[in-house]
């Protein structure tokens, strides 16, 4: 009786999650698997390719720069945490007043559309017109504007650190809630013990969030890899392809050619990509949650 | 925070690092807030006082591109994502935490590893089939998509938080006469309120602040939504008309951070240390 | 989103006219109308659409409404505008939406973008031939083969499926009066500009003389490389290849001397000559417009689009002749006749199917009609840069900055770009990076090799 009441249930509970998950997410996947072995013009007929499509990516001439390009836009996710921590660990400390007005503030800009959030960074960095350039040298700290979309060298790492602006707040609030729920009697006991303010941090504050963290490095990972609309709107993926992250290899390949075979094989370098830099984060949180 | 003890070192390290994140986040921001108020000619000029306070971005975003009805699509499609994905991933979590049964693990992996799918290259086909059943053009239809970024991160969270309610609940609620179902309901699904509102926000923001989805599921008179219109009358053309850009997303912001500042407390008890 | 939606007061009205009016603008919807009894030829019947051009500009979404509100009076039908953008049609949306059925009923875009769409259209070729007046027909007359000769790869290339409405010839100079006259150059003799060779001397002696660093600038980014003063300056050494594809669609042309000679030019503005700013592989002609204003450059290649820009930042020398026009202008030595691709803004029918096809597509060509009116055509010339009615253009000149002399100048033996239906690729999209990378010091003839190939290939599929 118990039994046949609790498969029901089971049964009962995992259909919506099933049905959405097939549906909306694995049977489109495969068949982009499957379209990757073509060539898949948008309004066409398919032609079979085998691996056709692997191997032309790979021998591309973009095909380093994409790869270099899409490992630094990863770092985004370091400097998100970054960000996030210190915020997080400033607005733990019981001293610091209005505390509810700051943690509002903090999220403003995940909260404004990324396309947008795109165009006014745009605007501020402009070298002859943008604010930050016009600071930067009437302070005396560059003496030339810096062509930050224009430079290689720059531009790379001007869409990782734009788009880390707009996405630390995700971390920020999983981090602070971590924190938050910190009883203040464990500070306490750990300076009666003569703790100082570096060890109170990594005896109490650390092993407490350490689960947050790593659920908040996975997550952003996965997201910030797939996110087109910084680049999109600062560079465009130039100069040349030097911010022709995989994402926007693979929007300009679907959206701009219309060629989905050649889209969904950069899809597939980025799932492997994007899980070969998870797993390590996976597998310390799988390691903690197991010990816990 | 009477009996604060805490060291002069530990103060000035706090109060650092906080004035550090505020400049970064403000900075920009004060400055998007004094170009809405800036007349057209001085939108270049790098002062952070406008010369003359200028409020007719403003009145165009109200009076020619209705901008408020925009933002109530987005508050609909945010809000009911948010609610869709607790629909989905609620039951579901709860058997994955709480239940036995064969493949449960790969299963699970299955539905958490979808977060890593190109899921930009699923809009065509999604846009193809919305149209032809209907779901174009509706909140519906955006709700539904948008499930595909909340409900495996929303499983994910959802799971780890049942997994740490005490154990043989659900037994001892039946041991008073509670059916399976009753068990969850009655026992699980209050303990796991925090979570709950801690979901709906997340997967609230993804709604609100989406543009890939929302701009290629609908069209000018249907649930078009605030991020979709900012782009279409200020920036997707040949000039980006900056004042009325920046009056825009400083609406488009404040909402989530009204709901973050309510929905704060609840989020403080999901993430705890399991 | 109609802006005359409900209860119409006289105040209403007038405020939402008021931009317009400020101007001395008038369209088609005069008071009289709004007030009149709306007619009932097209009583029950509704279209949709889709509008994108101009929409970003106050002053052109204003005089569409107008024109729409004005279409309705005088037919009772009903339209349902939506509002797009341009990475719209060049992005996926308007293809998803279309192959999966949702689809406007008239649309306007650049004439150029519309190839991938040409299946869904319906030819107006008689729309034209009986429902346009005499005038408006002969006013058009002109633009048709141009809209043929872009279509010549289609099969049915005889068939209009795009009826220009407006024209952007790319893309004339602006120049500022005292950067020439602070670097001691007589503008009247100076300007306009002659040839590459005097391009190149004025701005050197405006950056030695007035010292503007950087006084004129060329497009890197992707959506201005290939569509701003390139290709006319490609088109005055050879007309024949200066198409981004051949005669009949089968390959690309930019291996043709002319295109190596004038990327070769193109890039030595920027690394040669230090003309352009080291933003250049990113730079866009919108910025440049705003350096421009802001006394940062003196002269720089943009469409007459910006013309509403310049009008609300800089008035003053826009109408004491400060800021002036000037055509686009060959390479040295380039003895084509012509340095200008025309690009023109279009509207498109989709065809229609059930009972009610062809009185929604009469209801469309209507509403083509009413943006065809002198009044309309005048005001959208006025306010965002040329019409396409020949006829009118004797009523667009003698403004203070010259844009309607300069502008219709330009048209005689404009070449006008293929409307592939992978156009877009080609122009943007694949041929940004080899552009950039060519700014950035790369070999111009490797590049457009590289960039050349990718077309072949693409258009062997």
């Amino acid at each position: 009786m118990k039994r046949s009441e609790e498969r029901w249930l089971i049964i009962l509970f995992l259909a919506p999650t099933t049905l959405f998950m097939l549906l909306l997410l694995w049977a489109p996947f495969l068949q982009g698997m499957w379209m990757s072995l073509h060539r898949w013009p948008f309004m066409g007929e398919p032609v079979w390719l085998g691996l056709r499509n692997y191997t032309d990516f790979l021998g591309a001439a973009y095909f380093w720069d994409a790869i270099e390009a899409t490992l630094i836009y990863s770092l985004s996710t370091l400097f998100q945490l970054a960000v996030a921590l210190v915020a997080a660990l400033a607005l733990r400390q019981p001293f610091v007043r209005f505390k509810a007005l700051w943690r509002g503030i903090m999220i403003i800009s995940y909260a404004m559309p990324p396309v947008v959030v795109g165009a006014i960074w745009l605007f501020l960095l402009d070298p002859g017109l943008g604010m930050i350039t016009h600071y930067l040298m009437a302070f005396g700290i560059i003496e030339q504007p810096i062509y930050w979309f224009a430079e290689n060298t720059w531009a790379k790492w001007m869409i990782t650190l734009v788009a880390s602006w707009t996405f630390w707040p995700f971390m920020f609030l999983i981090i602070l809630s971590a924190l938050q729920a910190i009883p203040q009697s464990r500070y306490e006991l750990a300076e009666i013990y003569g703790a100082n303010l570096w060890q109170r941090f990594v005896v109490v504050t650390l092993p407490a969030i350490r689960n947050a963290i790593l659920v908040v490095v996975i997550l952003r990972l996965a997201f910030n890899l797939a996110k087109i609309e910084q680049p999109f709107t600062l560079t465009g993926g130039g100069p040349g392809y030097e911010t022709s992250v995989l994402s926007i290899l693979m929007y300009r390949f679907a959206f701009m050619s219309g060629d989905f075979g050649m889209a969904f094989t950069v899809g597939m370098f980025l799932v492997v990509m994007t899980a070969a830099l998870i797993l390590p984060f996976a597998w310390l949180f799988q390691r903690q949650v197991g010990r816990a | 925070m009477t009996d604060d003890r805490s060291s002069p070192g530990q103060k000035a390290l706090g109060h650092g690092g906080l004035a550090l994140v505020l400049a970064l986040v403000l900075i920009p921001y004060v400055y998007v807030i004094v170009t809405a108020f800036k007349p057209a000619e001085e939108i270049y000029d790098a002062t952070w006082l406008p010369q003359r306070i200028s409020f007719d971005a403003w009145i165009e975003v109200f009076e020619v591109n209705r901008f408020h009805l925009y933002l109530w699509n987005s508050l609909v499609a945010g809000a009911g994502s948010a609610a869709l994905a607790i629909l989905i991933a609620v039951p579901g979590a709860y058997i994955f935490a709480r239940k036995e049964f064969r493949f449960r693990e790969p299963f699970f992996y299955m539905i958490v590893g979808t977060l890593i799918f190109p899921f930009i290259l699923l809009i065509v086909p999604i846009t193809i089939t919305w149209i032809r059943i209907g779901l174009f053009d509706t909140f519906i239809g955006l709700w539904l998509a948008f499930q595909i970024f909340a409900v495996p991160y929303s499983m994910w969270i959802l799971r780890g938080y049942f997994a740490g309610l005490p154990k043989n609940l659900e037994e001892a609620a039946m041991v008073y006469g509670c059916t399976q179902f009753q068990a969850f309901y009655r026992v699980m699904l209050p303990l796991a309120k925090p979570v709950i509102v801690s979901v709906l926000f997340l997967a609230f923001l993804q709604g609100w602040s989406d543009f890939l989805f929302s701009n290629m599921l609908t069209t000018g008179d249907g649930p078009r939504t605030a991020s979709v219109a900012i782009y279409a009358s200020t920036a997707g053309g040949e000039r980006v008309d900056w004042q009325v850009l920046m009056v825009m997303t400083l609406l488009t912001g404040v909402p989530p951070v009204v709901l973050y500042m309510l929905a704060q407390k609840h989020l403080a008890k999901t993430f705890a240390a399991t | 989103m109609t802006e005359f939606d409900g209860p119409q007061t006289r105040r209403d009205f007038l405020k939402k006219t008021t931009a317009l009016a400020a101007l001395g603008i008038t369209t088609s919807l005069t008071p009289d109308l709004v007030f009149a009894q709306a007619k009932t030829d097209l009583k029950g019947v509704t279209i949709d659409y889709w509008n994108m051009i101009g929409v970003q500009n106050r002053l052109v979404r204003q005089l569409s409404e107008s024109v729409v509100k004005a279409f309705e009076q005088k037919t009772g039908a009903k339209v349902n505008v939506t509002w797009n953008s341009y990475g719209d049609i060049i992005g996926p949306k308007y293809r998803t939406n279309f192959q999966g059925g949702v689809k406007p009923t008239v649309f306007d875009a650049f004439d150029r973008w519309t190839g991938q769409l040409r299946p869904f259209l319906r030819p107006m070729n008689d729309f034209i031939e009986n429902n346009l007046d005499a005038q408006t027909r002969k006013g058009l007359q002109w633009t048709l083969p141009l809209v043929q000769d872009q279509n010549r790869g289609f099969k049915d290339a005889k068939n209009i499926c795009d009826l220009p409405f407006a024209l952007i010839p790319q893309a004339p100079v602006l120049a500022r009066r005292d950067h020439f006259e602070k670097a001691g150059l007589d503008f009247t003799k100076e300007f306009p500009i002659r040839d590459t060779d005097h391009y190149i001397a004025v701005c050197k002696e405006i950056q030695g003389k007035a010292r503007i660093q950087y006084p004129t600038e060329v497009y890197g980014k992707i959506w201005d490389f290939g569509d701003t003063q390139l290709n006319g300056w490609i088109r005055s050494l050879d007309i024949e290849t200066s198409d981004f594809l051949d005669a009949d669609w089968t390959k690309s042309n930019a291996t043709s001397e002319a295109w190596i000679k004038g990327v070769q030019f193109y890039v030595d503005v920027y690394q040669k000559h230090k003309l352009s700013s080291p933003n250049t592989p990113q730079s866009t002609d919108e910025e440049a417009v705003d350096l421009f204003i802001r006394g940062q450059k003196s002269i720089v290649h943009c469409d007459i689009l910006n013309r509403g820009t310049l009008l609300e930042k800089m008035k003053g020398p826009m109408e004491d002749g400060t800021v002036q026009w000037g055509p686009h202008f060959p390479i040295t030595g380039g003895k084509s006749g012509s340095s200008v691709f025309l690009a023109m803004a279009t509207f498109e029918i989709v065809r229609q199917e059930g009972p009610d096809a062809a009185l929604k597509e009469r209801a469309a060509f209507e509403l083509i009609k009413e943006w065809l009116l002198p009044e309309n055509q005048i005001a959208y010339a006025r306010t965002a840069g040329l019409c396409a009615r020949e006829d009118l253009f004797p009523k667009i000149v003698g403004a203070p900055d010259r844009y309607g002399e300069v502008g219709t100048a330009m048209l005689k033996g404009a070449g006008v770009w293929n409307n592939h239906p992978r156009s877009v690729d080609f122009q943007y999209n694949l041929l940004a990076p080899h552009g950039q990378k060519a700014l950035q010091g790369a070999s111009v003839a490797d590049e457009l090799k590289a960039y050349a190939e990718e077309v072949n290939a693409a258009l062997k599929t």
